[in-house]
């Protein structure tokens, strides 16, 4: 990343990449940081950041309910699910010094299939139940970029809280 | 257009399939089957033992000892897991090289390839539908990329506008634009290498599967590409271009909820396997070593 010290020279500040995988979420304090998570299809990347206390999140959800999870073994993850994933990410935010009026969301992937309507139109399900708890929550959506036949790619700095999606159709997209 | 004949040339062209894996994988498929049988096809190919002893000891299967020897390997991965393992060791280096005009990242076929295997075995489970070559058929599936790649680089602009102004789905498109599709090059270069009948009939037919007619192991593979391209894992050009197969849910009587619940085990999965076989520009020399 670029940025200038006093004297007007140009300098080069040290950033590093930490992986969101599927099923996973990362909050980060650290300026340095780049929240990342590769190939969101009809998952959803989940971006939070308040600028005042300077925390990131981000989260990479597969599924729309956790209903579907008999969650009674240790291996239940709750990142698997929106409904189960969203609070467990806010909380984590919230205790690194995030607050709910100050954070701002970003909403990334869900994309789709041909068929809108049949058993894999699991974008638009994820979204819909991603829709209902933020209604619940008194949430609204503050930047998206969903739906569509592509797959996404998203970067959020800690530093700047800017996000940046590139999709595979071609070209990076600052949010 | 072009048609089986023009690329017959380049699909003799690529290295033969190692036959000490296809002679490996004929001997697993048979009930009695021993250990030392197979020690005695794999003890030749040095190169292939030292990858399966490797690809065991990664931590996909996170054993809790370090395997040092076939018998070991399949006393803890089990006969199945040896046969994926025997395959993804000699399928491996096809993908590595240079990169595929269906890729927009560098190693993404490859890892569409292992995510589908990972689908199939998955589906395979939760369907109890036990067949062994699940997971070596879905990681072979679209063997046929790796051929058409060059001609679908100088087409993809009219491919892709195809489908997206006639709504055809990707594999159409490719046929009105090239004359062929990747599905039957696949099916051409595993009959050149000699895979059985049910390898090159999955490669030939995973976009048009008619569950009237096909086997479980085909329809199975269908259904775990389209669930692998929605996890992200697609290649570039096709990931989505494809309509969802409700016909073959309905014939598994799968709900939408059993699609979610096949994708939330095999997602983490799906993750591990990545981790473990699949290969970046940055380690590319460090996995490819025979693989």
């Amino acid at each position: 990343m670029a940025s200038f010290n006093f004297t007007g020279v140009r300098t080069e500040q040290k950033t590093q990449n930490v992986v969101v995988d599927i099923a996973e979420m990362k909050i980060s304090k650290d300026p340095g940081d780049v929240l990342v998570t590769y190939a969101l299809g009809s998952c959803l990347g989940i971006a939070l950041y308040d600028s005042v206390a300077r925390v990131a999140g981000l989260a990479h959800i597969m599924l729309p309910e956790s209903s579907i999870d008999s969650k009674m073994g240790k291996d239940f993850n709750p990142l698997k699910y929106v409904d189960t994933g969203i609070p467990a990410l806010y909380k984590k935010m919230y205790r690194l010094g995030a607050e709910k009026h100050r954070m701002k969301n970003a909403i990334i992937g869900g994309a789709q299939i041909m068929d809108d309507n049949g058993f894999f139109n699991i974008g638009k399900r994820n979204y819909t139940a991603l829709r209902k708890i933020f209604w619940r929550n008194n949430v609204l959506i503050d930047k998206e970029h969903v739906g569509g036949r592509i797959n996404r790619t998203v970067r959020l700095e800690v530093r700047t809280g800017n996000i940046y999606v590139k999709l595979s159709s071609g070209g990076t997209i600052q949010l | 257009m072009i048609n089986l004949q023009d690329i017959e040339g380049e699909i003799r062209a690529l290295p033969p399939f190692k036959e000490t894996v296809l002679r490996a994988q004929n001997l697993l498929r048979q009930p009695n089957s021993s250990a030392n049988e197979l020690a005695g096809i794999l003890k030749y190919d040095a190169g292939i033992t030292t990858n399966i002893l490797k690809l065991c000891n990664s931590a996909y299967y996170g054993l809790p000892v370090e395997i040092t020897n076939l018998q070991q390997a399949i006393a803890y991965v089990g006969q199945t897991e040896l046969r994926n393992v025997l395959m993804i060791s000699g399928s491996m280096g096809y993908f590595v090289g240079q990169q595929s005009a269906y890729e927009g990242n560098y190693g993404e076929l490859w890892r569409h390839s292992l995510a589908t295997a990972v689908c199939a075995k998955t589906l395979g489970w939760y369907l109890e539908i036990r067949d062994d070559a699940l997971f070596s058929a879905a990681l072979m599936h679209d063997i046929g990329k790796l051929i058409l790649s060059n001609y679908v680089a100088e087409e993809y602009k009219t491919i892709l506008s195809m489908v997206h102004d006639t709504k055809v789905p990707f594999h159409i498109a490719e046929r009105k634009t090239l004359g062929l599709t990747h599905s039957e090059v696949g099916a051409a270069v595993l009959k050149h290498w000699s895979f059985p009948k049910t390898f090159v009939n999955v490669a030939a037919r995973h976009h048009e599967a008619d569950p009237g007619k096909d086997s479980d192991l085909l329809l199975i593979v269908s259904l775990a590409d389209i669930m692998a391209g929605q996890m992200g894992t697609g290649t570039l050009y096709d990931a989505m271009d494809y309509a969802g197969y409700d016909d073959l849910c309905e014939h598994f009587h799968m709900t939408y909820k059993d699609v979610e619940r096949v994708m939330a085990k095999a997602g983490t999965e799906i993750q591990k396997v990545i981790y473990s076989y699949a290969f970046t520009k940055k380690n590319v020399r460090g996995n490819s070593n025979g693989l």
